[in-house]
């Protein structure tokens, strides 16, 4: 077995026991987070609520059949983004590699630090306890030598665990019998390959020899196989030290399903105001906009358009985004939407007309204020209209940083 | 209509008019072209209501006046698989009828009263521009145009007459080109517009392949050109163009000389070394040198050392490579004088009187 000490950290019912922590009348209590008042789709439950079956996903009717003392509460983005900083201040305690995988996820390579803390169970023993008495929430840590078992640790045991997978033998033993799609970055298109295959589990899909699920996948195929053994050798890796980023986005699922294309466009002006920041942190420009929909029965596409200049100013991410918003006709009404900029560059031209320069003088000047006291303190009149509320942020949201998305 | 004549005599006239309608797909009319015959002479149109060429197909033998639209594709086509040299088109109705050794072709035609008018050319009030005074100024301009819609007056030439010569300016936002030529004769006329790229580069095309001087004018809407056999005519861009005298640097005080050709070759070698991403070249000046460096992480560094004439403060400035070769490559040969003043301000590039050049540089990331 290898010598790298990887952790996992998964909050147990995150937004939920943010929400109990917050008000203590909600304490003990079956409660569901959705996404907002007018949203029927619960987002996350606390573990009270699962007792009764209730699961992320349902609706409140649904919800409420199972449950009729639950109580709804709406997400609030903000407090999740607070605790999630300072959470990730707190595992900097522990190590400074800290990868934060989801608002309610992290990975943390404990491997040079673990011995100051009398070993990874009583490293892990003392980041639940300081989370607990810090935040009074409870977390499932998993540890093992890679990324890929940490994670599997981590969920085998709910709320409140602490499981360490030892060896591959005990890897091997897991995974026996564990669906694919269980596998972390195995998603519902390979799951749906692999099935065609006749390949369910990962003990079968270790069987399967690597020629043929490097024809069949590429070089996915040959990552499968060795996953398929718990093998992974993918690096925790801390923010701001990703690789140089293939694209920067941002999606939102709304507040209720919209079928307007004025409300849309002030949800994707938002969304590119905030892509736009984040081109502009990371010193990047694109030429390329995405534009993804996410319709009312789940149906997701995306489409794209390429230009000649690079930008990354938000007004003009939004008016390409709107552009190919306007090129195709939608469907039914839009349930989550998101705007990305990909063909990135790292390379600042300075404009030639003065009107260009103080266009790009203001948006550096925005962009110092909002960094001193906070994102869309300065922004656009449009942004101000109460109907563009918070949607639900997405699970891959991180702090800051420029992330890979990838639809 | 009923005309004959040699089939070289055709096809050179028809050569002219392709590149009009290559561009356009909405209106199947617009692809075609007319073919007029009157007289003793014939002539050939051809517009994508944009840009509208005609030319004049001489020597023709016309037994019967008429006129025929004819999808040009296919008619370019079948006229240089044609065996003969010389052809003999007739209509029969609406189709057009093109017979001899190389078979018999009935193609079908457009009705001619639905094809665009183009408007025509009178000498009256136009300059006249040698052809290699035109086709090198347009070179020397055209690259730098804008090709988005979103800066809609940018994607065209300033044409404007001033000073009793000739100016063309072209810019994208962030370099800009200025041509200026010598008129060789014509009136008094007024002339300030900006011509879409099409037009100009087919305005350049037309002074190519014909011969002797290109007469110019403006009518408020269109440019309208004339040489030799040829006519064009080209809508304007409408709107403000923007205030280029303002983006001229006039305080530039690090002037250096250099040697055209061997500048572009240093630059060219050391943007091999530069990735897509990270399309960035750096210049520092030193007393009587320019070291051109690229610096790529996981691809490499560059460093190439040209000898100039310089004798002033040293200074590093970043620039996208392809905005000083573009330039460069309008001057050819020669004495390239460039003239800069900080990190983050304009750059000017120009030879002699005839072309000047303004670029901006790319922030490097020390001075941000």
């Amino acid at each position: 077995m290898h010598n790298r000490v990887t952790m996992h950290i998964d909050m147990n019912a995150f937004f939920a026991s943010v929400e109990q922590q917050v008000n203590p009348r909600l304490k003990g209590r079956p409660i569901a987070v959705t996404g907002s008042q007018k949203r029927t789709i619960i987002n996350t439950a606390s573990y009270e609520a699962r007792a009764y079956g209730v699961k992320t996903g349902m609706t409140k009717v649904e919800a409420k059949r199972l449950c009729p003392e639950i109580i709804f509460v709406q997400a609030n983005n903000q407090r999740y983004i607070d605790t999630c900083t300072r959470l990730v201040d707190l595992y900097k305690q522990y190590t400074p590699f800290v990868e934060v995988y989801s608002v309610d996820e992290a990975f943390l390579d404990v491997t040079g630090t673990v011995h100051l803390f009398k070993g990874a169970t009583n490293t892990a023993l003392g980041i639940k306890r300081h989370i607990k008495e810090a935040f009074g929430l409870t977390c499932s840590i998993g540890i093992a030598s890679n990324k890929l078992l940490a994670k599997l640790a981590s969920d085998m045991q709910k709320p409140d665990g602490l499981v360490v997978i030892k060896d591959y033998k005990e890897a091997r033993a897991i995974l026996e019998d564990l669906p694919v799609g269980d596998l972390l970055g195995v998603g519902a298109q390979i799951e749906k390959h692999l099935g065609e295959m006749g390949i369910k589990t990962c003990g079968e899909l270790a069987r399967i020899p690597i020629r043929i699920l490097k024809d069949r996948f590429g070089v996915i195929g040959e990552r499968l196989h060795f996953m398929a053994q718990g093998l992974d050798d993918s690096l925790v890796i801390p923010l701001g030290q990703e690789p140089d980023a293939k694209s920067v986005g941002h999606s939102m699922t709304l507040e209720r399903d919209i079928s307007d294309h004025e409300t849309l466009e002030r949800y994707i002006l938002l969304l590119s105001e905030m892509v736009g920041r984040r081109l502009r942190q990371g010193h990047y420009l694109g030429r390329t906009v995405a534009l993804t929909i996410r319709y009312s029965d789940f149906f997701t596409f995306s489409k794209r358009k390429t230009v000649r200049e690079y930008i990354n100013d938000g007004l003009e991410i939004c008016n390409l985004a709107i552009s190919i918003l306007k090129s195709f006709r939608l469907r039914r009404a839009v349930r989550m939407v998101g705007v990305s900029v990909s063909n990135l560059v790292k390379v600042e031209q300075l404009p030639l007309f003065k009107k260009d320069q103080r266009k790009m003088d203001l948006m550096h000047a925005i962009d110092s204020i909002n960094d001193r006291y906070g994102e869309f303190t300065v922004t656009r009149g449009m942004l101000l209209e109460p109907a563009t509320g918070p949607g639900v942020i997405s699970p891959a949201w991180r702090p800051s940083g420029v992330k890979r998305v990838e639809y | 209509m009923k005309l004959s004549c040699q089939k070289s005599t055709m096809l050179s006239s028809l050569q002219l008019l392709g590149p009009v309608t290559a561009g356009t797909t909405t209106k199947p009319i617009l692809q075609a072209v007319k073919l007029e015959a009157i007289d003793d002479k014939a002539v050939l149109e051809a517009t994508d209501l944009e840009v509208g060429v005609r030319c004049l197909v001489e020597p023709v033998e016309v037994q019967e006046a008429g006129t025929v639209v004819l999808q040009e594709g296919r008619l370019t086509e079948l006229l240089r698989e044609w065996p003969e040299e010389k052809i003999c088109m007739e209509t029969r109705g609406s189709m057009c009828l093109l017979s001899g050794k190389g078979g018999v072709f009935k193609m079908a035609g457009y009705d001619p009263e639905e094809f665009p008018v183009i408007p025509t050319f009178s000498d009256e009030g136009s300059v006249e521009v040698s052809a290699d005074e035109l086709e090198g100024m347009i070179k020397k301009v055209v690259f730098a145009c804008a090709s988005e819609r979103v800066r809609h007056t940018m994607t065209g030439v300033l044409f404007r007459e001033e000073g009793g010569e000739l100016r063309m300016v072209a810019t994208d936002g962030r370099r800009l080109a200025f041509a200026r030529g010598k008129k060789s004769g014509g009136g008094k006329t007024t002339m300030d517009g900006i011509v879409p790229r099409r037009g100009v580069e087919l305005l350049s095309r037309i002074a190519t392949h014909q011969e002797g001087n290109v007469l110019l004018k403006m009518d408020g809407t269109h440019l309208l050109a004339k040489s030799g056999k040829a006519t064009l005519c080209s809508q304007l861009i409408e709107g403000q163009y923007p205030n280029y005298e303002e983006a001229v640097p006039k305080d530039n005080d690090k002037k250096v000389e250099a040697d055209a050709e061997g500048l572009a070759a240093a630059i060219r070698r050391a943007t091999i070394l530069t990735t897509a991403e990270r399309h960035l070249i750096k210049l520092k000046l030193q007393k009587g040198m320019i070291v051109v460096e690229a610096e790529t992480p996981e691809v490499g560094e560059a460093m190439v050392d040209v000898e100039v004439k310089y004798s002033g403060e040293d200074l590093e400035i970043g620039f996208n490579p392809d905005f000083l070769l573009d330039a460069l490559k309008a001057i050819e040969k020669g004495t390239v004088q460039l003239e800069f003043k900080g990190p983050a301000t304009a750059a000017i590039m120009k030879r002699s009187h005839d072309f000047l050049y303004v670029v901006m540089p790319i922030r490097l990331a020390e001075t941000t």
